[in-house]
């Protein structure tokens, strides 16, 4: 059987890095039953003694508390699943902090190596590091490791291989203070009753921890007992929870701290201060802020014309240079299949129904590795965090936090990839709240909507104005939206906001690749199925009518007749045509489709691929009545802008909050929004004109 | 007095941690307990979160929050 090995440590230690340079490229990334963290586990690239070794990659935690979902998981995973060992990594230029969680590790009765990452830092110093020190005082093996430079990989594994042989009986560093006698009382009882590792369960009940005391189903006798030695501590110290936590960290100072010889201040520690001394400047935050979150914008979204040259950023050119490919191979793949004399529902369904679609969605990709990219470094540079501490509280009254900021601006360009983004907030209530008002951000896709009927029906200034006021909706929208929900639906939970500043680090290029790597694999596998699927619905509502026969005139379609009963709903809003409705049905495939619909419909052509076209499609649209006023096209433009984002973007809402429940909720309450919203509109906006 | 009326530079030893539950919890873990020192590095441009160091590293907390932790100054 496979060694299992679990590595454990805090945020910011070198985890990942480590784990990526273990493993090398056989990692596989999957979810925790039941939760919203990320499971890796992969395949030492070596072999032990003709052994495989599985590893486990634990989310990043700070103690074992069962406060967050990742406490929870990481010592669920150890207690139950008892991996084979434990390597433990401990940040050596941050010894401190991270040795409180080593402390609650090594009560627990599996096997433990610490890797102490980050050794480069102090040498690069000529801080000097007395392993020997921290050995005695733990107990435990540590090998002095650089994830980044892959120094000491192969050592830490030998060494977690040698001691994974040997059963460990922890016995928990506090025993040795006045607190010991009680610990190990209850401990015994613990033991008795055939409980391992018993010193951590005894100091989790003495800090009240009620959801481990639930899970041990203790018989009434132990039960007893355990409480009876828990209420005298009580006796003794009032603050039970502060007294175990303060006696961690002096055992910490006392022992452990003087491992490092001649300690000093570090010069990344220096050089982080003197950054930091810029970038959240009192004044020069701000600007700096905004500056970068626009330059990154920029080489997503950017593309601007110089003397007569356009000028793509990257994230453009890549998307031109993919929506170029499509089409080539849709084009010959269409060819192919007239070649082989195939039926025209057989070209429709791969050509238009299965490759558009799905091609359609692939045009995405570019933009969002790009961004993805732009965010990854964003982390692992440390930056992030600093742009939490500028925003968190701009954002905080809507019940978000700095944090949203980064997605939020993202959804201007793209609702996709900026739902992806809002990953990197911790906290799940205000995760679900990001990627809820996300998509109220007008995305580039819907921008041909606005442009198309605002020229059709207003002029001049008044048509800017109407764009720009589509705009700042959306922004009111997403704000309305945090306060309602965050005085409604949260108001539970009131989360802490207590960040790590990390000091600023190079970013590792080859953990970047990786993401990047992985982003595209679970692209493509959503690429392959979720979409795939819709895109070939959707294409048989409107490729067919009710008696399965393929329609040359789309007004005949499954699609049409849905959107006629559609229609009815919208008459409130003036836009109650089956036209209308069928358009806002099709922008789901994706935005830019409700101006091609128009031009389906019109019998015209798509106005988005021939330019002459235009004209014509938007003198048939004022004149056909699809709108009965000018205010009709603006609530259309309303309704379209807050209701559910394309089938893609949907597709990352509901991969991102891992919940049907909540991918409904967002759903449903994104319809009712745009709904009410555009109705409110159109009353308010006739009873003004009346007025007038 | 409590932490987050301290001056930028201002050096304080902490007291007691006055909150309750998982802010508790999460304040002790980050090793802000009793007699642990602690820095109080600057103010966000908005005038809140505030950043303080300490046990060598650099954390970020909210005033609400930092109100819980009761402080003396050290000269």
């Amino acid at each position: 059987m496979a060694l299992r090995m679990a590595i454990a440590g805090n945020p910011n230690s070198g985890k990942t890095t480590l784990f990526n340079a273990i493993t090398g490229s056989n990692a596989r990334v999957g979810n925790w039953p039941g939760v919203t963290v990320e499971k890796k586990e992969g395949i030492y690239k070596k072999k032990v003694s003709g052994q495989t070794i599985t590893l486990v990659d634990l989310p990043g935690i700070y103690s074992t508390s069962p406060y967050s979902p990742e406490g929870i998981i990481a010592r669920n995973y150890i207690l139950d699943e008892k991996p084979d060992i434990v390597i433990n990594i401990v940040d050596a230029t941050n010894l401190c902090r991270n040795l409180y969680l080593t402390t609650e590790l090594l009560e627990i009765d599996i096997p433990m190596v610490i890797a102490l990452n980050y050794i480069d830092v102090l040498e690069k110093d000529n801080v000097s590091f007395d392993v020997m020190v921290l050995e005695n005082a733990l107990g435990v093996k540590v090998i002095p490791i650089s994830a980044h430079k892959k120094k000491g990989l192969d050592e830490i594994m030998n060494a977690a291989y040698k001691a994974a042989a040997t059963k460990r009986q922890a016995r928990s560093v506090l025993r040795r203070f006045s607190l010991g006698d009680s610990i190990s009382k209850i401990s015994s009882i613990l033991r008795e009753l055939n409980i391992s590792s018993s010193d951590y369960i005894a100091i989790k009940l003495i800090e009240g921890d009620q959801l481990l005391l639930d899970s041990l189903n203790l018989n009434d006798d132990a039960k007893k007992n355990i409480l009876d030695a828990i209420n005298k501590i009580k006796k003794d110290h009032e603050d039970t929870e502060g007294l175990i936590a303060d006696l961690r960290y002096d055992f910490i100072t006392q022992n452990c701290q003087c491992a490092i010889k001649n300690s000093k201040k570090l010069k990344e520690t220096t050089k982080t201060e003197k950054i930091d001394k810029t970038l959240t400047h009192k004044i020069w935050g701000l600007p700096i802020f905004f500056l970068i979150m626009f330059l990154m914008f920029f080489l997503v979204f950017g593309e601007f014309e110089i003397a007569g040259i356009t000028v793509m950023m990257p994230g453009v050119l890549a998307a031109y240079g993919i929506e170029w490919v499509i089409a080539e191979i849709g084009e010959l793949l269409a060819r192919f299949l007239s070649f082989v004399n195939a039926s025209d529902w057989a070209i429709g369904l791969v050509v238009d129904g299965i490759y558009g679609g799905v091609g359609a969605v692939f045009g995405f990709l570019p933009y969002i590795l790009v961004m993805y990219l732009f965010i990854s470094i964003l982390e692992a540079t440390g930056y992030m965090a600093r742009a939490a501490f500028i925003m968190d509280r701009a954002f905080r009254k809507f019940g978000l936090s700095g944090k949203s900021f980064v997605p939020m601006l993202m959804g201007f360009g793209c609702s996709v990839p900026a739902v992806m983004g809002a990953r990197t907030l911790e906290n799940e209530n205000e995760r679900r709240l990001t990627i809820l008002v996300t998509p109220f951000m007008s995305c580039g896709a819907k921008l041909p909507i606005w442009t198309f009927l605002t020229a059709a029906f207003f002029e001049g200034i008044t048509a800017t104005l109407v764009i720009f006021s589509i705009y700042v909706l959306g922004i009111i929208m997403a704000v309305i939206t945090g306060v309602i929900f965050q005085k409604f639906v949260f108001k539970k939970q009131k989360t802490p906001f207590i960040m790590e500043m990390p000091p600023y680090r190079a970013p590792d290029v080859k953990t970047l690749l990786r993401i990047l790597f992985e982003k595209f694999k679970s692209f493509a596998k959503k690429a392959g199925t979720i979409i795939l699927v819709s895109s070939v619905i959707i294409w048989f509502l409107q490729s067919f009518s009710f008696s399965f026969k393929m329609v040359d005139n789309p007004n005949d379609s499954i699609m049409a007749k849905i959107g006629g009963i559609f229609a009815y709903i919208f008459k409130p809003m003036g836009f109650g045509t089956w036209q209308a409705a069928f358009a806002v049905l099709s922008g789901f495939v994706a935005k830019e489709v409700v101006v091609t619909t128009f031009g389906t419909l019109s019998g015209l052509g798509d106005p988005l691929e021939n330019e002459g076209l235009m004209e014509q499609v938007k003198a048939w649209i004022t004149s056909a009545g699809i709108f009965v006023s000018p205010l009709a096209a603006y609530c259309f433009m309303v309704f379209n802008l807050l209701a559910p984002p394309c089938l893609a973007a949907i597709g990352a809402i509901s991969q991102e909050v891992k919940s049907k429940k909540w991918t409904a909720v967002i759903l449903i309450y994104q319809l009712i929004l745009a709904y009410l919203i555009s109705l409110l509109i159109y009353g308010l906006g006739n009873l003004v004109m009346l007025i007038i | 007095m409590t932490l987050e009326q301290l001056k930028i530079g201002q050096r304080c030893k902490v007291k007691k941690v006055l909150a309750q539950g998982m802010l508790k919890r999460k304040l002790l873990e980050m090793g802000i307990t009793p007699g642990a020192e602690i820095l109080f590095r600057k103010v966000a441009p908005l005038g809140d979160p505030i950043q303080i160091s300490l046990r060598g590293y650099e954390l970020s907390i909210r005033k609400v929050d930092a109100k819980n932790i009761s402080v003396e100054i050290i000269d």
